[in-house]
């Protein structure tokens, strides 16, 4: 459990992952599903059809109004949360470790509600791939699975959704990503969003994606692609970008709030338990 | 452009190591970041927004390859070969001759050329200059070149019409020397066109420019006026008149004598384009007093030459005593019919004849005293002379004559001959009028408000009385004793226009 403190996790037991959206899963679990089920939990009456089961007439709808109808219940299903970690270049050090951290909590908590979790390392391609676990004793192959994601490569995030594995049942996607790619973000996360039940985007950026700490005459080059920019930079020019960035990150919000994809801006300034055990619960990510 | 210097051009090479030199010096620190992504974004919109940022980064470098460039253009002295208008000298020739004091052209003629010379100086750049010549009857250069258009402009405005024939011909010749002097001079000329054919001047590379003024040319003036005694009756005179047509076409117009607004002659006359014509009237010896002449020419346009005017003196007998006098003399001084000569003997002189005579000549004997007041000669040093005679002179050489004094009008000194005359020792108030090396030979002056004639020879001991300078000489000394003016004189006369 070297990706999170005992006493984080602790703490993260008694959390849950919240849901926007009603799913349907293969396995009964601890979540409502859209199939009226088998669960004791009353959900509504509908006409009698042939071949409902007959087990289900309310009968006592039935004596009063004499027609035949048929009760609903609620069935409980379980989901596939799936953990996709943005692992290209530019995610290298400080944002992949974060992003790995609060992927951990997040999976933490949903393992411990009979959630299925994947977990996935994505780049231009799908780098690596956990195949769906359940219940708290997969958490370990979790946090494994997450430290075993590696920078490297570009980003190609349409390109490396094709290759993921597609799961049954409903799921929810969470993507831990700095977005700092050529193509604009819409076309990769509809086609997420099409895959998944929901998607929730954590926009991971660190201090020298905000405000690099650089000066004079410089020569930027890209991590990802090794392009160079040659630069003079000075604090006014530094004041300019950083408000460039802000209003791209903004943006990016705004087309995620479009899309009806959950979005959190992470700093990785920020500390874990700051975000996890407050931030996320206030945004309703976490209950 | 072409270059003074081209090989100052080679210091721009030094261009190439300052680049290189800069390039070398911008040696940039390396830093990786996760993405240039959001850079190049940022960049982009940077060079919109400031598109001359690229250009402020390497501000120093620019601005060492501004001075290098100024450098060298100073090394290579660049210049421009293009023809670039000099400043203009204009000489402006205006004719001031009578001709220009014509109406046809309100207020007149010159009025008009000035008005136009003004504009021309008006079209002056500031510089510019221009000169003033005035051609009248005199040629002036009114103005030297100046680039002061106030100074021409008043001079301009100050300048009148003389009243007498002016020579433009001469204005325009100051002009064009003028202009070959100075080379590419422009010439300006403002005249109604009267100075005759100027085609003959030479040109050189002077640009003539004439500017005409006043609509006509119908003009007809009165050039020559005089009155002479008449050869044919001694107590007459005649008028010579001439007059002449100026403009292109014959005039016929009409001369008309008034003495004192009295007609006393009329002729019709044609007057052919510069043909002058010379009229004759001839005046009874019983006229006088002021003479006018009149030509009346339909159309004429300057008024100015129609008129002249002379003083015609009334014929006076002068009555003259010759005291002791040789036949030559006598005959001389009777050869004027106005004179009435009467001749006695010095001893017989009385002073009731010196009284009676308007001037006497005193040729022999003793000038008696008492004479005072009186108008008289004395030809030769004789006793009783107011001028007091040394010893002789013999054969004393003429040095020269009072050639406009009355008495020596159209008489010639310099080759008299005389074999002995009388050195002066006092003049006795007199004023030498013929010189010689052994001191005055003729003196003349007033004595007490009378006039004196002295001779310092015996005119017999000289050739005098064998010239027609004798005659002359003593008709002339009648005219100036008895009048004071000459006695060939009949009329004063003045030049139109003559100062």
């Amino acid at each position: 459990m070297a990706l999170l403190p005992p006493e984080l996790l602790a703490r993260l037991e008694r959390l849950s992952l919240r849901s926007r959206k009603r799913g349907a899963g293969v396995r009964a679990g601890e979540r409502a599903s859209v199939r009226r089920g088998r669960s004791q939990e009353f959900a509504d009456h509908r006409p009698y059809v042939p071949g409902d089961d007959l087990r289900f007439l309310d009968w006592h709808v039935y004596g009063r109004l004499d027609a035949l109808w048929i009760k609903l219940f609620e069935e409980e299903d379980d989901r596939v949360v799936q953990l996709l970690l943005d692992c290209s270049a530019s995610m290298k050090g400080e944002k992949l470790d974060y992003a790995r951290r609060l992927a951990a909590a997040i999976g933490f908590v949903a393992l411990g509600h009979a959630d299925r979790v994947t977990v996935a390392g994505l780049s231009d391609a799908v780098q690596s791939y956990a195949p769906p676990r359940r219940g708290r004793n997969a958490a370990s192959a979790v946090f494994e699975a997450l430290e075993a994601v590696h920078p490297g490569g570009a980003t190609d995030l349409g390109r490396a959704v094709e290759g993921y594995p597609r799961q049954r049942g409903s799921g929810i996607a969470l993507l831990f990503s700095d977005l700092l790619y050529a193509e604009e973000p819409e076309r990769p996360l509809r086609r997420l969003l099409a895959r998944n039940r929901e998607l929730h985007v954590f926009h991971v950026l660190a201090p020298v994606d905000l405000r690099p700490a650089v000066s004079g005459d410089v020569l930027l080059v890209d991590a990802e692609t090794g392009e160079q920019v040659p630069l003079s930079v000075d604090e006014a020019m530094l004041d300019r970008y950083e408000a460039t960035v802000h209003a791209w990150v903004d943006a990016i919000e705004q087309t995620c709030r479009r899309l009806g994809i959950g979005y959190t801006r992470v700093p990785t300034t920020m500390p874990l338990e700051d975000l996890v055990l407050r931030d996320l619960r206030w945004a309703g990510v976490l209950g | 452009m072409s270059f003074a210097t081209p090989l100052g051009l080679l210091l721009g090479a030094l261009a190439v190591p300052l680049v290189a030199m800069y390039l070398l010096k911008l040696r940039r620190r390396r830093v990786e970041v996760p993405s240039t992504l959001l850079w190049q974004t940022f960049l982009r919109s940077e060079r919109l927004a400031t598109p001359f940022e690229r250009f402020r980064r390497h501000l120093l470098l620019l601005l060492q390859l501004l001075a290098l460039l100024l450098l060298t253009l100073a090394f290579a002295r660049p210049y421009l070969q293009t023809d670039v208008p000099l400043a203009r000298s204009v000489v402006l020739v205006l004719d001031t001759s009578a001709s220009m004091g014509a109406t046809d052209v309100r207020p007149t003629r010159l009025k008009e050329a000035a008005s136009q010379a003004r504009q021309a100086v008006d079209a002056l750049g500031p510089a510019d200059e221009a000169m003033l010549v005035v051609a009248g009857p005199s040629t002036e250069v009114r103005v030297p070149f100046t680039r002061d258009k106030g100074k021409l402009d008043a001079a301009l405005g100050a300048q009148t019409a003389s009243e007498a024939e002016g020579s433009l011909r001469d204005g325009l010749q100051l002009a064009l020397s003028m202009a070959r002097a100075r080379g590419g001079v422009e010439v300006d000329v403002f005249s109604d066109g009267g100075g005759g054919d100027l085609h003959d001047l030479p040109l050189g590379r002077a640009r003539l420019r004439y500017v005409p003024v006043g609509r006509g040319d119908t003009n007809a003036g009165i050039l020559a006026l005089d009155l002479r005694r008449s050869p044919v009756a001694d107590l007459d005179r005649e008028l010579f008149v001439t007059v002449e047509g100026f403009g292109r076409a014959p005039l016929d117009g009409t001369v008309e004598v008034y003495v004192d607004d009295a007609l006393v002659g009329l002729r019709n006359e044609t007057l052919q384009p510069d043909a002058p014509v010379h009229l004759v009237f001839d005046l009874p010896g019983t006229l006088s007093g002021q003479v006018r002449v009149k030509l009346d020419v339909p159309g004429d346009q300057l008024a100015d030459d129609d008129e002249a005017w002379l003083v015609m003196s009334p014929l006076t007998l002068r009555r003259v005593l010759l005291v002791g006098g040789d036949a030559l003399t006598a005959r001389a001084l009777s050869a004027d019919p106005r004179v009435r000569l009467t001749t006695v003997a010095s001893a017989d002189l009385t002073p009731s004849q010196v009284e009676a005579a308007d001037v006497v000549f005193f040729a022999g004997g003793t000038v008696p005293s008492g004479l005072t007041g009186r108008r008289y000669a004395i030809l030769g040093p004789l006793s009783g002379s107011p001028v007091r005679f040394g010893d002789e002179v013999k054969v004393p050489k003429v040095l020269g004559w009072e050639r406009t004094h009355p008495v020596l009008r159209f008489v010639q000194w310099d080759d008299v001959v005389v074999a002995r005359a009388r050195s002066v020792l006092d003049k006795g108030g007199l004023v030498p009028i013929v010189d010689s090396d052994g001191g005055p030979l003729v003196l003349a002056g007033e004595i007490g408000g009378g006039r004196v004639l002295q001779l310092a020879f015996d005119p017999l001991e000289s050739d005098l009385p064998l010239r027609v300078a004798w005659p002359v000489t003593l008709l002339n000394a009648v005219g100036w004793l008895s009048e004071g003016a000459a006695g060939s004189q009949d009329a004063l006369a003045v030049a139109t226009g003559a100062p």
